[in-house]
């Protein structure tokens, strides 16, 4: 499952509906604020999924930019080398 | 164990957005400045690996408590890797070494720092003409100039050399035998610019995350670049690929001369560049002989798509596919490699091999065009490399063969006439070869681990514990269990310091925060003993003129006592900059200038050659050879090799041929075993298994074993396999289709894990003309336990 880190440029005035929105995703997170916006971390199912959410809020009426600073190809299968 | 690493990620994940997000507050930070925080913070490369990431630290009360990727340093651009954002913990694990220690009774026991600069000068001076130096790619350029000085200027003995012999040899030889000088041509501006992206058994997503993740960003933000992943197993990298070329180990060889093959008799070659750039050369070892380019053509035509198919593995379709992109002129290819081509029996050969196919296709000299050959260690080019911390080579490119050379660096070092030793000293297997047989009698071992990393371990380190052994290091490991004396060292921002990344950046950093207990640093250590010596009457250390070495004089003529640790330590002595400020002259003797140590100072790093311009600007160099880019090309030459061999501007083209690897699987041991790293740590785990984050996400070795020969062998993942060769053998826990996956008949074994010592079961086996062994294959067998 791959693991992306965003950030997150939001449109001016929609910040806190923008994040209310996104905690309620069980997919996300919402890490460090300021005043330009926040960082934002995403684990998704495969690689097509993880490029087609970061597609995907770059078109959200709230969101102004999301630049992807922070990929991980997480490994294939559930069961990981810590757990051998 | 799952959820933690999960976590670990998503946090890695997190604070690099987090870091990148506010990034902007230490903004243009050139030297020290206090944020907002009440944090000092400073620019620093970061500690691990060859990509060289710009980071910002952040001090306070003398303890750094804070890393963020700096927004300032094009490398990284802000972003960080897992490893880069955990950097600082690796100076606080509880049991970094804080005093000097001398072997009594088998014992190692605790002593003065008196008491261990003696104990080694006094067995230095006894056996000067057979002590050696073991060093590392995470030298900085002063520690790596001081070892080179102290032993070739001032024992008359060369042997020194570094483990940087275990990772970029075959690079080294590769560009020397190519264009006649070491080091790319391209920088990383090139990886923005390519189109076409082919991968030479280079794992990117792990062994250069940041660089790979500025190529993720660029499709995550819909640019195309198609990916080719040539490689025996697939990995993080291959994820990402459109082209998953899986070939038989060693078959790189003959893939490189099927491509050039493809262009030539289908005419898609460019024609111009080759008249323009290219020689051609026959021959196996360095130095060949000419050829013509029908003779070249001639002896090219074994390398059918067929011949291919049947020694590399990949088919004629998937050959014929990656000449398609070589045979575009409108594609802009950038070719990429690391360990997978360098440790090879043929090291040198598969580098030339690659240069060939982008020399013949034109795609060399431009920018998005270009060979590049990663590093894998911080300072494995500007230390190893640049300084020539190489059993025959000196500073500068000179080599010690050459008598015009010597003489030169005598002239440098004010050294009488005739010091310097004209035979090479012994490479890095070489070297330990002669411990074993105590041909050599002692050996000081910094900032590496050979106990660990060596090939084929039980033959070579057996004996390392009866000779004279000395490791400066940070933490215990298990070649300082092995040492007589063993050395305290200061780490990263505890020092001043300078490395060279594998662009040809020059990064400068401050010391930052005092190093624990008595530990010092390794320049320091070096210039006490050589002192030591100099008091004790061994000519060595006297220069013509009389003096010490290693004499500095201050504005008012007098000698600065720099092996006095108070005066070392003193803010008012800047020892590396003395140290660099000596050397930087050999540098231009090959064109390559690197800037001054002040220029340095208010730089994220200078690409070299880095020159005056008119205005008395200091102006880097993108692109070497290359005509408006380096300064030293020959106006209307396009693209000028000026170092190149027959002195006519040109490069090589060689027909270096397919050669079988030394041991292949056979009815008794019939698996390929590949040996490599991992995201998480750093070589030997040394550092990073200090970090309790880093050790949390990958704590053990493993065995990656192909899915159908698991199932054919009934292993699931977490069953015991034992792997064993014709050298020794070590239980390791499975894994299917996890991270990599091998292709059927291979299995791969990461070297980090002290408790799971690899190198027993690896081959001894080295490319002749570079001497980098060969670690990515020999003959296992597996069976479950
Ligand atoms: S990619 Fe290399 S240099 Fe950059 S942060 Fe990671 S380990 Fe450090």
């Amino acid at each position: 499952m791959p693991i992306s880190g965003y950030i997150v440029i939001p449109k001016k005035g929609t910040v806190d509906n923008l994040i209310a929105q996104l905690n309620q995703r069980e997919d996300v997170e919402v890490g460090i604020r300021n005043q330009k916006g926040f960082a934002l971390v995403a684990a998704t199912i495969d690689d097509r999924e993880a490029k087609a959410f970061g597609k995907d809020l770059e078109q959200w009426e709230t969101v102004e930019s999301a630049t992807l600073v922070y990929h991980n190809f997480e490994d294939t299968v559930t069961q990981a080398a810590t757990s051998v | 164990m799952q959820v933690d690493r999960r976590e670990f990620i998503k946090k890695a994940a997190l604070s690099a957005a987090g870091a990148v997000l506010i990034g902007s507050m230490p903004k243009s930070l050139m030297g020290a400045a206090r944020g907002e925080d009440g944090l000092i913070w400073q620019k620093a490369p970061c500690r691990f690996c060859g990509v060289g990431c710009g980071v910002m630290v952040g001090v306070k009360d003398g303890r750094v408590v804070a890393v963020q990727g700096d927004l300032e340093n094009p490398v990284n651009k802000g972003l960080l890797c897992a490893k880069g954002y955990h950097t600082s913990h690796i100076l606080y694990g509880e049991d970094r070494l804080r005093k000097p220690q001398v072997r009594k009774n088998g014992k190692l026991t605790d002593v003065s720092w008196d008491e261990a600069i003696e104990t080694i000068a006094k067995f230095v001076k006894k056996n000067d003409d057979t002590f050696a130096i073991y060093g590392s790619g995470q030298w900085t350029v002063a520690e790596g100039y001081t070892a080179m000085k102290f032993l070739k200027g001032g024992c008359s003995n060369n042997n020194v050399d570094p483990n940087a012999r275990l990772c970029m040899a075959s690079a080294v030889v590769g560009m020397l035998t190519t264009y006649g000088v070491d080091e790319p041509s391209g920088c990383y501006e090139d990886f923005d610019l390519c189109d076409t992206l082919v991968l030479w058994g280079n794992n990117m997503a792990e062994m250069h995350p940041v660089l790979w993740s500025r190529i993720v960003d660029r499709r995550a933000k819909g640019e195309k670049i198609e990916i080719f992943d040539l490689a025996t197993r697939r990995t993080r990298t291959t994820q990402e690929a459109d082209h998953y070329l899986e070939f038989t180990p060693q078959g790189d060889l003959a893939i490189a001369n099927g491509i050039c093959n493809i262009l030539i008799q289908e005419g898609k070659y460019d024609k111009n560049w080759v008249a323009n750039h290219c020689n051609f050369r026959a021959g196996k070892d360095g130095a060949g002989s000419p050829m013509t380019f029908e003779q070249y053509k001639e002896w090219l035509e074994t390398y059918t798509p067929e011949y291919v198919e049947e020694v590399a593995g990949i088919s004629p379709r998937e050959l014929k596919l990656l000449a398609s992109r070589f045979a575009d002129p409108s594609k802009k290819i950038l070719s990429l490699w690391c360990m997978g081509m360098n440790q090879h029996t043929r090291g040198t050969w598969i580098n030339n091999l690659v240069y060939n196919v982008h020399f013949l296709s034109g795609q060399f000299g431009a920018p998005g065009k270009t060979a590049f050959s990663l590093t894998g260690q911080p300072s494995a080019c500007g230390t190893c490399r640049e300084v020539g911390t190489l059993a025959h080579a000196l500073p500068g490119g000179r080599v010690v063969a050459n008598e015009v050379h010597r003489q030169q660096t005598e002239d440098f070092w004010k050294l009488p006439k005739g010091r310097i030793n004209p035979k090479p000293g012994h490479h890095t297997v070489a070297m330990f070869e002669a411990l074993n047989k105590n041909t050599l009698s002692g050996v000081w071992v910094q900032v590496t681990n050979p106990a660990q990393t060596i090939p084929n371990l039980n033959e070579i380190t057996d004996k390392l514990k009866n000779r004279f052994l000395v490791v400066s290091d940070v933490y215990p490991t298990i070649t300082t269990d092995l040492a007589t004396v063993v050395l305290p060292s200061a780490l990263w921002v505890e020092k001043n310091g300078i490395f060279g990344n594998s662009e040809r950046r020059t990064q400068q950093w401050f010391k930052m925060i005092e190093p624990p207990g008595e530990a010092r640093d390794d320049v320091w250590q070096m210039l006490a003993v050589a002192h030591k010596l100099y008091e004790m009457g061994h000519p060595g250390m006297i220069n013509r003129d009389g003096d010490f070495l290693f004499t500095f004089k201050d504005e008012n003529g007098q000698e600065i006592e720099i092996w006095k640790w108070e005066v070392f330590n003193s803010p008012d002595v800047n020892v590396d900059r003395l140290l660099y400020e000596e050397y930087r002259p050999f540098t231009k003797m090959k064109h390559k200038d690197v800037a001054p140590y002040d220029v340095l100072v208010k730089n994220r790093g200078m690409l070299w050659p880095v020159v005056q311009d008119a205005k008395g600007r200091w102006r880097e160099t993108k692109r070497r050879f290359v005509e408006g880019e380096d300064p030293f090309v020959k106006e209307g030459s396009g693209v000028d090799f000026y170092w190149g061999k027959e002195k006519d501007g040109k490069a090589r083209v060689w027909a270096r041929p397919y050669e079988a690897p030394p041991e292949i699987p056979d009815k008794e041991y019939p698996f390929w075993l590949c040996t490599g790293r991992v995201l998480e740590h750093w070589h030997t785990g040394t550092m990073t298994r200090r970090v309790k984050q880093l050790n949390a996400g990958m704590p053990n070795a493993y065995v990656e074993v192909n899915a159908k020969d698991a199932a054919e062998m009934n292993i699931s993942t977490g069953n015991m396999v034992k792997i064993s060769s014709r050298r020794g053998s070590i239980n390791l826990p499975a894994w299917i289709n996890g991270r990599g996956s091998p292709q059927k008949g291979l299995v791969f074994v990461p070297f980090f894990d002290e408790s799971k010592l690899i190198n027993e079961v690896t081959l001894q086996a080295y490319c002749p003309l570079s001497k980098e062994p060969d670690y990515k294959k020999c003959a296992v067998k597996i069976e479950k336990v």
